[in-house]
């Protein structure tokens, strides 16, 4: 599993590589089966808390919503749309926040707007999965997807480390 | 989950794009400079230079002070520990996440393998 960061002049993305034992099917199906999904990613986003409600609607301009509350009764709930839906290769979405959360309904989102990007690729029968949290300056930038200079986090450690 | 204002984030991020500026905050690392000897190495005029200075300024990342004629600069990693601190929170969430995939996974074609063949 590798780990990466990179600062660019309008974002800041953060990427996961990790193989996993199943073929590239399984591992896109479980994130997009509304059932399949509460059951992983449900125990991941809890810490104490517990899953309240999921909806999943995976397909181009389809929505999820993943509610949790915390053990203190606080709802963090994370909205989005997603953007693209190719399976078994790809899986792109929106992250956000809800300012209340607490409701059963979609709820008002608070900024900043992310982006997820999942590529999916084929290594025999097990599965190399790339994960893209990208964090972006503006809106139009997000949409924009503007590449601009790359610059790996860890030699900004040195610095960090004062 | 950690909260980045958004427009202080765009500062950082463009100010950290530049490589004379990334060396610039690599200088000052090592201890406050006076303006004039922080530009010495560069091969570019003092206004150059200064430009950069003061994008640095504004992303907050370095703090001038005066004493007299001279004007010195010192680091703040506040900026970057933020983004720092951001891309840590997400890193260990993907990563309890993609424990949990993998776990799931097993167990899911484990049962698959465990059912009667139709």
């Amino acid at each position: 599993m590798s780990t990466t960061a990179t600062i660019k002049a309008n974002n800041i993305q953060l990427q996961l590589t990790r193989v996993f034992d199943a073929p590239r099917e399984l591992v896109f199906q479980a994130w997009t089966d509304a059932n399949q999904f509460k059951q992983w990613f449900g125990a991941a986003a809890c810490d104490g808390a517990s899953l309240e409600s999921v909806k999943v609607d995976a397909r181009v301009s389809g929505k999820y919503r993943l509610q949790v509350r915390r053990p203190d009764g606080e709802f963090y709930t994370t909205v989005g749309t997603y953007r693209e839906v190719k399976p078994p290769e790809r899986l792109v979405f929106t992250w956000a926040f809800e300012k209340d959360g607490s409701g059963e309904e979609f709820g008002e989102v608070e900024p900043p707007e992310m982006l997820v990007t999942l590529e999916f690729k084929a290594h025999g029968r097990q599965t190399e999965l790339t994960l893209t949290h990208e964090k972006f300056a503006s809106v139009e930038s997000r949409d924009r997807h503007e590449a601009g200079w790359g610059r790996c986090l860890d030699s900004l450690g040195k610095l960090v480390g004062q | 989950m950690v909260n980045c204002s958004p427009k202080l984030l765009n500062r950082t991020f463009a100010a950290l794009a530049d490589p004379t500026r990334r060396r610039i905050l690599e200088h000052l690392s090592h201890g406050d400079l006076c303006v004039t000897d922080l530009a010495r190495p560069y091969s570019m005029s003092l206004p150059a230079v200064s430009k950069h200075f003061r994008v640095l300024e504004k992303a907050g990342l370095v703090h001038r002070r005066r004493q007299g004629r001279v004007h010195s600069l010192k680091l703040d990693a506040q900026p970057m520990q933020q983004a720092q601190a951001w891309i840590e929170e997400y890193r260990k969430f993907w990563e309890a996440g993609f424990d949990r995939l993998d776990e799931y996974l097993k167990q899911l074609q484990a049962r698959q393998k465990d059912e009667p063949k139709k």
